[in-house]
């Protein structure tokens, strides 16, 4: 179901094909969620934006005040990657981390809008539940991952 | 965060220098490392977890495994520990890979 094949040409080159509609799809859901993070607070994307300290606010505050851009910027830059998979040739390793970085944040997107709290929660979404596509493409987006993740441990 | 940085200074034989005496519990607190805990959340794989605490911290597959089970199996797994300021670069580097983590001290 994932589509996707990913070759390791050399040690640090990899070719990563994927079909038309994946690429649409791909950069569909990095528009998405881009839309999300720039509506603040937003609880789609709260998850990408953990809280460091639980049990002292003021010290989160002081952390979020520092580093705030910086995991905003490497949110928003993972993104663009996928409006531009099918045009890259090859990938470098760090490429495709970054790839494989931008498809789990989207999968979190995802996640969230299923409300997803378990592991099990999934099993309540049949085919006819009116979030059944949206589960579909959680699915296809979990085996890329996992695609990504055993092209880089080889 | 820079704030528990110490400076050593050596102080002056000319003046006078009040050393504050510090209790034995306040020098332990000052000792007590910075860990980063990451916890359990549904949406992560653990294929992908492993895969980062070998990435981001160079642990073995074995040791980045054992990490990731614990995190799944107990709801959470101190992958790393240091200075305030190591650790909440570490918190960073896992929120940049979307995984839930917090620092506390030990």
């Amino acid at each position: 179901m994932a589509g996707m094949i990913i070759t390791q040409l050399e040690e640090d080159k990899y070719r990563v094909e994927i079909t038309l509609w994946q690429s649409q799809l791909f950069s569909n859901l990095a528009y998405e969620l881009r839309e999300s993070i720039a509506k603040k607070n937003s609880p789609l994307v709260q998850r990408l934006f953990p809280i460091a300290y639980p049990d002292d606010m003021t010290a989160n505050r002081e952390f979020e005040s520092l580093i705030q851009k910086e995991l905003l910027q490497s949110h928003l830059s993972a993104l663009e990657i996928l409006d531009s998979v099918s045009e890259v040739e090859e990938f470098h390793e760090a490429g495709l981390v970054r790839l494989m970085q931008a498809i789990n944040i989207v999968r979190i997107g995802l996640g969230t809008r299923l409300d997803i709290r378990h592991e099990d929660d999934f099993y309540d979404i049949t085919e006819g539940h009116p979030d059944h596509d949206l589960w579909v493409i959680y699915q296809i987006l979990g085996e890329v991952l996992s695609l990504i993740v055993e092209a880089l441990q080889l | 965060m820079m704030k528990n940085v110490m400076t050593l200074t050596k102080p002056s034989l000319q003046t006078s220098t009040v050393i504050p005496d510090l209790g034995s519990d306040q020098l332990t607190d000052i000792q007590r490392p910075w860990v980063v805990i990451v916890w359990n959340d549904p949406i992560n794989l653990m294929s992908y977890v492993s895969f980062t605490f070998q990435k981001l911290f160079g642990y073995t597959k074995e040791k980045a495994n054992a990490l990731m089970l614990d995190v799944h199996h107990k709801g959470r797994a101190a992958v790393s520990q240091g200075t305030r300021e190591k650790a909440e670069l570490d918190v960073l580097r896992l929120h940049q890979h979307g995984l839930w983590a917090t620092l506390q001290r030990d």
